[in-house]
């Protein structure tokens, strides 16, 4: 089949989008399909740009290309989904999240312009709209597929599949850190860390890794952990090769990821491969569907004191964290996360 | 339904302000309600029926604002009170409730004597009314044009509507002009008045002459003073009248030659100017009053407040026969018409000589009139059956700005030169992402 794979980019900021629409190329191409990615320089500021990505989508024509026919779109993000094709399947990995679970929150931005309801309306009207051309609707997760249910009152299947280079992680004995890898973001919630990092009653040190689109952001955490006085026990390393990374896994005592309502978080999964427990929040989305609370590893309350709680509880118990670990590498495998089974799926 | 609702308050000094406050009295029974105000004091029985926020228009908190279901907007023809609201309802679509239609005067008070921004002005003349609205909005920042004649020809009321997604007139006629451009979500809703007189204090009338005439209001030259003592001065039976006159008269040279007018024509004995009272004396000068005279010319086409009040004490009423007047079902005024102003004026005065029950009766009318249609609680129940449908049209109000843009690119490219085949693909592109299904 011919198949395109249409999603958004920002230019020069990469992260899991743009790793799952790869990988999804990589597994189709695989499975002896002939695939492309169509991919749309997002903007979303001022807000009117996101009206202008809306109608660019929609005017582009992906029926056929040099006189042949294209057999499949598959849509990832908005507005990339909005593309028109006879056969399309929809695997959402979010919607424009500013106009649904964000709206209002100190997360959005949207709603600080002046026309960000009539702009949050169209997006929903253009997302309910294309919901209905589509041959089917997966999700990335069931965080997403809840969303969908919630705000667009769509029914949709959450699809699982494996993160980038999943066979590559391994485990070894621990060095005494956690390990926080993730864009330094508002949403991440760093800043959250750093806090439970001052608050824990042991010498808890986290490592964090990946760097940020927005350097006052970044500069803005450096000098929190100067005012925590922590800076001994908070590394930031910046941008880290993949192979670093699945390094820096291996060795850590526990993974810890507290993002607000992420969509689905390869980190979770990623811990999970390195036989690590995984410490999250209850609001954090995505990582609540395959982590269980002190059998894989632990959700604290979204304060700096209950994170604070389950940090020293992971440091001190450090057999038992092994074994968390351990359980949640089984509690993988059992999911059964696989490409071919994403694609059976979604070759319609 | 959570509504922002940007007025001028009480104690402004428009009606509009007045109106807010007879309205927000019940519309907090089926909203809630933000009232947002540019003013740095209002009038405190304002908080007993909605929350009241101060705006600055360089800080607009829109996070706050974009929590509400619908902003609405009220559009009237003084700058004073409605240039900061006009250009927040440019950025942030809303309901626009119209006081006025021709609004020469409010942008001219905008651009003319505020900004200074003549180019500005004429861009928006030639957006609307092409290369002639050019030419008039030049003309006539020179002074060769009246004010009058660019109201009448260019009213403005689409600049007023920009970006807005609806549109409520108090006017019937309006509303049809409005509707007819099937643009907007437009409602028709009578203005609401809060009649406070329970008793028709008419049914005794009082025969002792003179007969009492009241004029009262906001008293610009478009209400006819001058007019009105032209035609009692050559009234054969002038001595049966008295006029008094209550209200600001805001132009001082105008104030200033009523004065001369009242003393050359020889009416000091029957004229009296009180100027502005407060609302009680108002209240018993209207409630002893026999005929009240409520002219307009040229008319901005609006909805008169002053009517609802006179309507409100049951007073029979001399008013022009056009715009909103015109409206007005015949046995609850008595018309004059605009060209044969004295003339009519003093027929009217002679019939009310000769059956001056007949005048009681129209009173009579034009309260129960007042009480049907009028009140505070059929125009809040109309507000937010006109809001939840107006939120209806906000993703269609995107549809317009986007042919906009669409357009102005096209042109750029194409020379104005487009097949069909050309503009049916961006014209479903956007039907599909603005028009609900």
């Amino acid at each position: 089949m011919k198949i395109i794979v249409t999603t958004v980019q920002v230019p020069f900021v990469r992260g899991g989008a743009e790793v799952h629409a790869e990988s999804l190329v990589n597994a189709l191409k695989s499975a002896g399909h002939q695939v492309e990615i169509v991919s749309i320089p997002f903007k979303w500021y001022p807000s009117e740009r996101i009206l202008d990505m809306m109608l660019v989508s929609r005017l582009l024509d992906l029926s056929e290309s040099n006189g042949k026919k294209i057999d499949l779109v598959i849509g990832l993000k908005f507005p990339a989904y909005l593309i028109p094709h006879h056969n399309k399947v929809l695997w959402i990995l979010h919607q424009h999240r500013d106009a649904y679970d964000l709206w209002g929150s100190k997360f959005c931005g949207l709603s600080q312009y002046a026309n960000g309801l009539q702009i949050r309306e169209t997006i929903i009207n253009a997302d309910n709209k294309v919901f209905h051309e589509c041959k089917a609707i997966y999700t990335n997760s069931n965080t997403v597929s809840q969303r969908l249910k919630k705000f667009n009152y769509f029914n949709s299947i959450p699809l699982y599949h494996p993160p980038q280079n999943a066979e590559l992680f391994y485990c070894q004995d621990e060095q005494s850190y956690f390990f926080f890898p993730s864009r330094l973001n508002l949403m991440k919630r760093q800043e959250l860390v750093l806090q439970a990092i001052a608050a824990t009653s042991n010498s808890v040190k986290v490592i964090f890794a990946g760097e940020s689109e927005d350097k006052s952001y970044e500069n803005y955490l450096i000098n929190l952990t100067k005012q925590l006085k922590i800076s001994d026990r908070a590394i930031f390393l910046g941008r880290i090769s993949e192979e670093e990374k699945i390094k820096y896994y291996s060795e850590a005592t526990a993974i810890i990821y507290p993002p607000f309502n992420e969509d689905y978080g390869y980190v979770t999964l990623e811990g999970m491969l390195a036989s690590k427990p995984i410490i999250t929040c209850t609001d954090s989305g995505g990582p609540l569907e395959f982590i269980r609370h002190e059998e894989t590893g632990a959700i604290a309350e979204p304060t700096p004191e209950s994170l604070a709680l389950a940090m020293d509880k992971i440091w001190e118990n450090r057999t038992w964290a092994s074994q968390l670990g351990r359980a949640a590498r089984e509690y993988y495998n059992s999911l059964g996360i696989t490409w071919s089974k994403v694609i059976e799926k979604l070759i319609v | 339904m959570k509504i922002n609702w940007f007025s001028p308050l009480p104690p402004a000094q428009t009606e509009i302000a007045n109106c807010a406050m007879r309205v927000l009295e019940v519309l907090q029974n089926r909203a809630e309600i933000v009232a947002w105000t540019n003013q740095l004091t209002w009038s405190s029985e304002i908080e007993k029926y909605a929350r009241v926020c101060r705006y600055q228009l360089n800080q607009m908190p829109w996070k706050q604002i974009n929590q509400g279901d619908l902003n609405i907007y009220h559009i009237g023809n003084n700058a004073d009170f409605h240039a900061d609201i006009w250009q927040i309802s440019r950025q942030s679509p809303g309901l626009v409730i119209l006081h006025d239609f021709k609004l020469q005067h409010f942008f001219t008070g905008i651009y003319n004597k505020t900004w200074y921004d003549k180019e500005v002005y004429i861009e928006h003349m030639q957006k609307y009314y092409g290369i002639k609205g050019r030419q008039a909005a030049a003309s006539f920042w020179l002074g060769n044009i009246s004010i009058e004649y660019m109201d009448e020809h260019y009213p403005l009321v689409n600049l007023a509507l920009e970006n807005s997604v609806g549109a409520i007139a108090h006017n019937l006629n309006i509303y049809k002009i409005l509707e007819r451009e099937k643009r907007w979500f437009v409602g028709y809703v009578p203005l609401p008045y809060k009649s406070q007189s329970k008793s028709t204090n008419k049914i005794n009338f009082d025969r002792s002459l003179p007969y009492r005439l009241i004029l009262f209001g906001y008293l610009n030259s478009n209400r006819c003073l001058d007019i009105v003592l032209e035609a009692l001065s050559t009234f054969s039976d002038k001595n049966a009248f008295r006029l008094d006159i209550y209200g600001r008269i805001l132009n001082k040279k105008y104030f200033t030659s009523i004065k001369e007018k009242i003393k050359t024509l020889g009416l000091s004995d029957r004229v009296k100017i009180h100027g502005f009272v407060e609302e009680s004396i108002l209240d018993k000068a209207l409630a002893n009053a026999h005929l009240a005279i409520n002219l307009r010319y040229p008319t901005m086409e609006e909805a008169s407040a002053s009517q609802l009040r006179i309507w409100s004490q049951a007073l029979p009423s001399l008013v022009t026969k056009i715009g909103w007047y015109a409206t007005l079902p015949q046995d609850t005024v008595a018309f004059v018409r605009h060209d044969r102003f004295v003339e009519d004026i003093q027929q009217q005065l002679q019939k009310f000589l000769d059956n001056p029950e007949e005048f009681v009766a129209m009173g009579k009318r034009g309260k129960r009139l007042l009480e049907e249609q009028h009140t505070p609680e059929i125009y809040a129940k109309a507000i937010v059956d006109f809001s939840e449908k107006a939120c209806q049209f906000r993703c269609k109000s995107v549809g317009y700005q986007l042919i906009n843009r669409l357009c102005e690119q096209m042109s750029d490219l194409s020379n104005y030169q487009f097949s069909e085949q050309e503009i049916k693909r961006p014209a479903e592109a956007i039907h599909f992402l603005t028009f609900r299904s």
